[in-house]
Order: C-alpha cells, then sequence, then structure tokens
C-alpha cells in the first residue's frame, strides 16, 4: 500500500473511469473513495481537467503524411515556425552578440552600482521584515537564473536584468557606469512594485522571482501581496509558498511564522503542506517536543496524506533522541 | 504496407497483432521495407503525441514528431517488446515533446532577458489568467508548465498516466521499468504536482472542485 488507505490500483481506477471502461463496482468503490481522501479527489480533477485523450484525426493523418513524405509544411505555419532545440538561429548572431555585448557592459557597471548601494538595499530589505536580520550578508546578492543556458563567448553577468518587463535600465545603466543612481536607474535592483496591481499578479510576480531564484525580489512580492490584500485567497496561498522559501534560505523562523499563519488562516486544504512545513522548520530550529505535536497533528488529521512515511520516520528519531 | 491503425482509439488493449510483430523482427534485422511499413503505422500516433503535448496548433510540433520518428528508428534495435511498438513510437514523442517544451521554456526565459522588443512581442505576453472556469486547454498547457518543473522520470510518467490514459503497467512497459518504479514514480510526482499547484493560484482552483 502505498498511500495510506488509498487502494493499490487507484491510478488504474481513474484511468478507467475516464476511458469509461469501469464496471459499475469498480466506479462505486472509486466514488467512495474520492469522497474521502482530497489528495486523489486532486488527482482525479487533474485528469478530467486535462480533457480526453482524442483519436488520431485528420490533422494527425495530414502531419503523418507530411512527415513520411518530407512533403513542404503549410506556408502559414512556416513563417512562425522555430526550431525546438536550436538556441540561436544563425541569422540572429549580430543581434544576439549585440544583446550579449550590451548586458556584459551592463552587467560590470550594474555590479559597481549594487556595491556601492548595497548597504541602502539591505536596508530596504530588513525594512521588509526584521525576521531578515538574522540573515548572511551574502544571501542579499544578487543571483543568477540557474536554467540559464550558456551561451558561446562571454558569459552572462551574474547582475543580468531581472525581468522580461525591465530590459531598458540595463542600457541606461551601461550609460552612467559610476554614478549613484537615481531611484529610476537601479537597473540591477528588484523590480518596483509600484503600481497597485491585483493579487493574483502579485502571487505570479512572486512565483516568478522564486522560480528564478531571485529570492529577495520573491520575498518582498510575497510580503507586499499580504500586507496589501490579507485576506486574499492568493494571500493565503503565499504564506506556504513564502514559508518554503524561507525554510529554504534557512529563515527557520520566518519560515514557521508563514506556515502558522496558513494553518491559522483558514487554508485548510493544504494543511498538509504546512503541516509538513511547520514541522521541518521546527525541527531546524531544535524544538523537537513542538516538531512532535506537529506531525501528531498531521497524523491525526490527514491519516491518508502522502507524508505520513515522513512523519513516522521523524516521529521514530525523535523517539530515539531527536537525531535528524 | 502499413497497418491500418490510424484511427486508432484511445487504448487498443495493448495487443499487438502478428503481422506487426514480424515487422518489428524484420525492421531490427534493418529490413528497410519493414521499417517504411512500421514508419506507417506509427506515425499518426507519433503525431497526435507530440501535438497533445507540445498544443495542437504549435508549429514545432511537427520537429517534434520528426525528431521523435528518427529516434524511433534509431532505438528499435534496442526496443525489448515489453510494450506494443506503438506504444513504444509514441512514449519517444512524448519524451522528446516534454524536452522540447523545456527546452523552449529555457530560450524563451533568455530570449526575454535580453532581446529586443520585436523579439519579446513574440513571446506570450501572459499564459492563461485566472479564472474559476479555466478552459479546458488552458488547464492543460498550465499542468503542462508544471510537469515541465518536475524531474523528467516523473513528469513523463504523469504526462503518460494523465495525457494519454495509460495504466501503469502499460507505462512500465512502454519505459522499460518495473511496475513498483513507475508507481513510486506516479506517486512522487503527484506530490510534487500538488507542491506546484500550492504556488500557483491560476491552478489552485482546482483544490476546491468536488469528485
Amino acid at each position: 500500500m502505498s498511500r495510506g488507505t488509498c487502494p493499490d490500483d487507484l491510478d488504474d481506477l481513474l484511468v478507467g473511469a475516464r476511458r469509461g471502461t469501469l464496471s459499475a463496482g469498480a466506479s462505486r468503490t472509486l466514488n467512495d473513495h474520492l469522497a474521502a481522501c482530497a489528495t486523489c479527489r486532486l488527482v482525479n480533477t487533474i485528469g478530467r481537467s486535462v480533457g480526453p485523450l482524442p483519436p488520431v484525426d485528420d490533422e494527425d493523418e495530414a502531419m503523418a503524411l507530411r512527415l513520411l513524405s518530407h512533403a513542404p509544411r503549410p506556408a502559414a505555419k512556416r513563417a512562425h515556425r522555430r526550431a525546438p532545440t536550436r538556441l540561436v538561429a544563425p541569422w540572429r548572431w549580430p543581434r544576439w552578440a549585440a544583446a550579449a555585448v550590451i548586458v556584459v557592459v551592463a552587467g560590470v557597471s550594474s555590479a559597481a552600482i549594487w556595491t556601492a548601494h548595497d548597504r541602502a538595499i539591505r536596508s530596504e530589505v530588513a525594512s521588509t521584515s526584521t525576521l531578515n536580520d538574522a540573515l548572511p550578508r551574502a544571501k542579499h546578492a544578487p543571483v543568477v537564473p540557474a536554467a540559464l543556458p550558456v551561451l558561446p563567448g562571454p558569459s552572462v553577468p551574474a547582475t543580468a536584468p531581472s525581468t522580461a518587463s525591465s530590459p531598458a535600465p540595463s542600457r541606461v545603466a551601461m550609460a552612467r557606469p559610476a554614478a549613484p543612481p537615481p531611484p529610476a536607474v537601479r537597473a540591477t535592483a528588484p523590480p518596483p512594485m509600484v503600481a497597485a496591481p491585483e493579487p493574483e499578479q502579485l502571487l505570479r510576480d512572486a512565483n516568478e522571482a522564486r522560480r528564478a531564484r531571485r529570492t529577495d525580489d520573491a520575498v518582498r512580492a510575497y510580503r507586499a501581496l499580504q500586507s496589501a490584500f490579507p485576506s486574499s485567497k492568493e494571500a493565503v496561498l503565499s504564506h506556504l509558498s513564502l514559508g518554503n522559501l524561507e525554510l529554504e534560505r534557512g529563515a527557520f523562523v520566518a519560515a514557521l511564522a508563514q506556515f502558522d499563519a496558513y494553518l491559522s488562516s483558514g487554508g485548510a486544504e493544504l494543511g498538509e503542506e504546512a503541516l509538513l512545513g511547520k514541522a521541518g522548520a521546527l525541527a531546524a530550529l531544535g524544538r523537537a517536543d513542538e516538531e512532535r505535536a506537529a506531525w501528531q497533528t498531521l497524523q491525526a488529521r490527514y491519516p491518508r496524506s502522502e507524508y505520513l512515511w515522513r512523519a513516522r520516520q521523524r516521529l521514530e528519531a525523535l523517539d530515539r533522541g531527536g537525531a535528524p | 504496407v502499413g497497418i491500418p491503425v490510424t484511427r486508432l482509439a484511445p487504448f487498443d488493449g495493448g495487443a499487438e497483432t502478428d503481422q506487426l510483430r514480424s515487422l518489428v523482427a524484420s525492421a531490427k534485422g534493418g529490413d528497410r521495407a519493414a521499417i517504411r511499413a512500421l514508419l506507417k503505422t506509427v506515425a499518426p500516433v507519433v503525431a497526435r503525441a507530440a501535438r497533445r503535448v507540445m498544443g495542437r496548433d504549435n508549429p514545432d510540433a511537427e520537429d517534434v514528431a520528426q525528431q521523435a520518428l528518427a529516434a524511433f528508428v534509431d532505438g528499435l534495435p534496442t526496443f525489448r517488446e515489453e510494450s506494443t511498438v506503438v506504444h513504444f513510437a509514441e512514449r519517444i514523442a512524448v519524451y522528446r515533446a516534454m524536452t522540447a517544451r523545456r527546452d523552449g521554456r529555457v530560450r524563451q526565459r533568455f530570449v526575454a532577458l535580453v532581446d529586443d522588443e520585436d523579439e519579446t512581442a513574440s513571446v506570450p505576453a501572459s499564459g492563461p489568467t485566472l479564472d474559476g472556469a479555466l478552459a479546458e486547454r488552458d488547464r492543460r498547457e498550465l499542468l503542462l508548465e508544471a510537469l515541465e518543473t518536475l524531474p523528467p522520470p516523473q513528469a513523463e510518467a504523469l504526462a503518460l498516466h494523465f495525457l494519454f490514459d495509460h495504466t501503469i503497467r502499460e507505462i512500465a512497459g512502454m519505459i522499460e521499468v518495473p511496475v513498483e518504479t513507475v508507481r513510486s514514480r506516479l506517486r512522487l510526482g503527484r506530490a510534487a504536482l500538488r507542491a506546484s499547484i500550492v504556488n500557483d493560484a491560476r491552478l489552485a482552483a482546482l483544490l476546491e472542485e468536488g469528485p
């Protein structure tokens, strides 16, 4: 049994339901289980969300014929197509090279700017949360998105522009290499959250920053969301996201506060994840009794949780003396 | 001579015809006519798989399908026949398409960072919007985006399960690993997918839906 009391053949039951091949008895079994298990309900919803697999249609057959005969593709499509695996088309080389030069120069000048204003930026970060005071200084340095492809020639500097919406500031920074920049020229600083965006936009920005490993930007955006729209669904979700982010970067007290905020905000649907994060933060802080309580709460509230194995593992470790 | 399976149902039961098996045997031996016949058989399914993952109107789908057919021919000598040859080809197409999507996402991010205005204009300005009634197509796209963030083996297993309605045993045959391995990848993938959904307000609506 892989998932608590979920049947081993659950995945196949779900496939059978989508194919419409389940017997009445199997269908009843599945529905009874879905009514009782939130995780399996989510899995079922995902399966239904993507829609049924269609049979091979005329367009598939037409494409197959083209593939087999090497026939030219329709002109309308060819005009927009790009080779999927080629990173840089030959005719784009001059533009890429120019862009790379701009980025390199901007990066060098931005590094100087960043150094000069590191203290100011740190103050700004600290003002968003006193919990950040405990973070090591290096954590505030800008980070290169890990997934960037490597181009031939000069590498992308660590201070490359951070979002798609702000390419221009790099060029401005290149033109002003040494002088302390006015606020509008802070090319390497996080994108300003100036407008009053909707909560979903704030959450999207924060998530994008997190995925790009612009951790400070992400933290700021999550906190801005929580501050501006504290009761929104997005803000409730953000407690979990920010909690995980704080956990990743070792800010365990801050992480714990976020997980507790989620749990007390009525976001019960993802309580498993919140309890998992809370227990992890407590473990890192060495608060064994509270960690034990968190795991036990998870066991009691979510007897079919995917994380039960982890709870059992940690509780056994705590019984043995608390070794991680 | 191809086998007429172009109107293949979503699932064909897994039984391979004797004729197809003999074609596979001949193709493994380098028989060009047999390879050609197999290609005619699997090409529509490969096309469907590429379009299912890449998007029905995505012009890159055809390139992906072409690459998948080439990989199918290359892979025939090592095909262990633990699944049907059609499923073998479909799995290759899914893998290729998932890889292409992931590469494309990286490329888009980089283009958005350094390219000029007319280039960034070709990158979609925004994905599907937050809406309680997301279109099926948008949901599929969002879920595929979420799959791209998972380790490839988990993403592949989940894609074959969710997008192509394959059972655990079928997936095991397609990717040539034990059933328990597939079960484990699906379980881990589901947990990771759930975590992705947590972090995406557009998908969070899924959490509130009933059975």
